[in-house]
């Protein structure tokens, strides 16, 4: 900080030297970070805000297309439906997984922690052609039941909403591990020594006392997973094989295949607010620090 | 004293172990506490009154020995199916529920109605004196507040056994004798049996029936707090449980009445009691501070020493003085006595009683 001397002596230079001067000099780190984001997204992103409103021609119309026809109405109906599927299951599963990783010690801990991570570093692309050959009629999930004698004919398990749903699933359960396993280590274990103390059984102890206590990473983890699964566009369209379309690849069809600018970013935009509105709702309703903190 | 008239079982410890790997966090452990009797668990950290807290409370599993209460084996019961009160360490409230449903939440599990619970739990927190905080969140509350919560938890459902574990441990100096008074006529009131754990000697001595002291899984002596103070059993009660000089020696001559000790500052008359010193045995004397004088006639044992250090501390004076021999002792003289404190360096003689020994093993 210049003192009140160095201003009166610097003259006319010292107005713009004393503003950056209270700037923290830490900003300087991050300027590039901040001018890329600003120039490569937030001004493309109001690019598409103006399209929407723009393309073909000024007005509402593409909003309007949206809103009246059948087909929009099904794909949005369809991505929500996927995402709630895909986020209850997801939850559950993570939930499990979670509480074994709080539990386990040592080694056991860190191999559950690393097999839970391993797949976030696999590309989203690998994995779904992978789930895609494994799942195909003629593929070894298929062949193993019918060889069992389960079943007679292939089970369709996938280029349908199921398939869909088992990669969305796959790729999500990280992100629903994490945030509930943070809540479940910082719980203090004499709560539940102080419940059974007290007369409850282990089951009673898990629902009256460690359920809703790491409910707020339960809640962290459904918005993520959630907010996530409403912008996926390689698993829907390699897995639904084209007969699942999702929000993100009506947009790519409008983008590339029909070349309807206009329409396509109408989409995003909805996409957009949909998504700001739910984090908005339950960062509002279940406390987001909560289940981050 | 209008105690209840106490009643209920009493617990016995029966050569419990509990071992981690090579470690005896309890090492064959035997303790009896009587009906209604309020029992204190002290020792430093790491001796082992926690686990045996824990393995009373059914949550930690003994490796051997057995826990029965009035007579019954409680080791193979789950700690829901004990039925004792405990106050834990930083006292686990439940922090998603009120003051009121904390404490009524071992009552909802027990399916008790509804008005009688409200009712119940009303008394439990006039018990307490808080029942006009009922309706706040625990954190809300201070660490005061918060323990007289716990401790209105663990009795609502009226267990004839409550087991405390350090619970003054996060509170001030101040507000610690307050509740220590408080409990203690809590348990006056109840006439059920208190067991408590602590590291805080002064905890211990103003709130116990009696003491355990315990050190490396072991319990070393048992006995009321008086007993204990005055006739302490080994070099690490006496230290443990106030301060106390100690001399080493071999006694030279004994009978039953006087055992007269040589040690490197000359002979010591020493009173017996307890454990008996017998002519050509290495002996321990411990002497606590305030029992040695500073001159004055006629006193059985006399020893020359240089002071060290005198500091005025407004009830009394503590003094450390030098022996002929290199051992340095702590005096604590009565304030009466301590009018003209002597100078630091000047020559003195420490005085004290035959009967103000007593003998300790070594340990």
């Amino acid at each position: 900080m210049p003192s009140p001397a160095d201003q009166t002596a610097s003259g006319s230079g010292a107005p713009l030297a004393h503003r950056l001067g209270r700037l923290d000099p830490y900003w300087w780190l991050v300027a590039p970070l901040l001018i890329v984001t600003i120039g490569l997204f937030l001004v493309p992103l109001f690019n598409i805000l103006l399209l929407s409103v723009t393309d073909p021609e000024p007005g509402l119309q593409n909003y309007e297309r949206l809103a009246t026809a059948s087909a929009p109405m099904r794909v949005f109906m369809t991505t929500l439906r996927i995402c709630a599927v895909t986020t209850v299951i997801a939850i559950v599963l993570g939930y499990c997984v979670a509480y074994a990783m709080a539990h386990l010690e040592g080694l056991h801990q860190r191999l559950l922690l690393v097999a839970v991570l391993i797949p976030l570093w696999v590309s989203v692309l690998v994995r779904a052609f992978s789930w895609l050959v494994l799942l195909r009629d003629q593929g070894p999930v298929n062949d193993w039941l019918i060889g069992a004698g389960l079943i007679d004919e292939p089970l369709k398990l996938v280029r349908n909403e199921l398939g869909v749903v088992i990669g969305m699933v796959h790729y999500l359960i990280p992100y629903a591990v994490l945030p509930i396993y943070a809540v479940m280590r910082g719980l203090d274990n004499r709560l539940l020594f102080a419940s059974r103390s007290l007369g409850a059984s282990p089951a009673t102890t898990f629902f009256r006392v460690y359920l809703p206590l790491t409910l707020p990473g339960v809640f962290a983890a459904m918005v993520i997973v959630f907010v996530f699964g409403l912008g996926f566009y390689v698993t829907p369209a390699v897995l639904g094989g084209g007969r699942v379309v999702m929000l993100a690849e009506s947009v790519s069809v409008a983008i590339l295949q029909t070349v309807r600018w206009g329409y396509g970013a109408a989409q995003s935009v909805v996409l957009l607010v949909l998504t700001l509105i739910l984090i908005g709702i339950m960062g509002r309703t279940v406390g987001l620090k909560r289940g981050f903190g | 004293m209008t105690a209840t008239p106490a009643a209920g079982p009493d617990i016995c410890l029966t050569g419990l172990s509990k071992h981690y790997g090579p470690f005896k966090a309890l090492d064959n452990v035997h303790l009896t506490v009587a009906p209604g009797e309020f029992l204190t668990l002290l020792g430093p950290s790491g001796s082992g009154k926690s686990t045996l807290l824990m393995a009373l409370a059914g949550f930690v599993e003994p490796t051997r020995g057995d826990i029965t209460v009035g007579g019954r084996s409680v080791v193979a019961l789950a700690p829901e199916k004990r039925d004792f009160g405990v106050v834990f360490q930083g006292y686990a409230l439940f922090p998603h529920m009120s003051v009121a449903d904390n404490v009524g939440y071992p009552l909802k599990i027990r399916r008790l109605p509804k008005p009688e619970i409200a009712a119940r739990v009303k008394e439990a927190l006039a018990l307490v004196q808080l029942d006009h905080l009922a309706k706040r969140n625990p954190k809300q509350l201070s660490g005061g507040q918060q323990q007289r919560v716990a401790l209105a938890r663990a009795l609502v459902f009226s267990p004839e056994i409550l087991l405390l574990d350090e619970p003054m441990g996060a509170l001030d100096k101040k507000l610690r004798g307050d509740l220590q008074m408080e409990l203690r006529q809590l348990h006056r009131k109840l006439g059920r049996t208190f067991v408590n754990v602590t590291h805080d000697q002064e905890e211990a001595m103003a709130m116990s029936d009696r003491i355990a002291i315990m050190r490396a899984g072991r319990i070393e002596q048992v006995g009321a707090p008086r007993d204990l103070y005055d006739m302490p059993e080994t070099r690490f009660v006496a230290d443990f449980l106030g301060k106390s000089n100690f001399l080493e020696g071999r006694v030279r001559q004994a009978d039953a009445e006087i055992a007269v000790v040589e040690t490197a500052d000359g002979m010591i008359r020493h009173a017996q009691r307890g454990l008996v010193l017998r002519a050509g045995d290495d002996a321990l004397l411990a002497l606590r501070p305030q029992k040695i004088g500073l001159g004055g006639d006629g006193a059985d044992n006399e020893l020359p020493a240089v002071v060290e250090t005198a500091i005025f501390l407004g009830t009394h004076a503590e003094i450390t003085a030098r022996t002929g021999s290199g051992l340095v002792l702590g005096i604590n003289l009565a304030i009466d006595r301590a009018e003209a404190l002597p100078d630091e360096g000047t020559g003195v003689t420490l005085t004290f009683g035959a009967a103000s020994t007593t003998a300790v093993r070594d340990d």
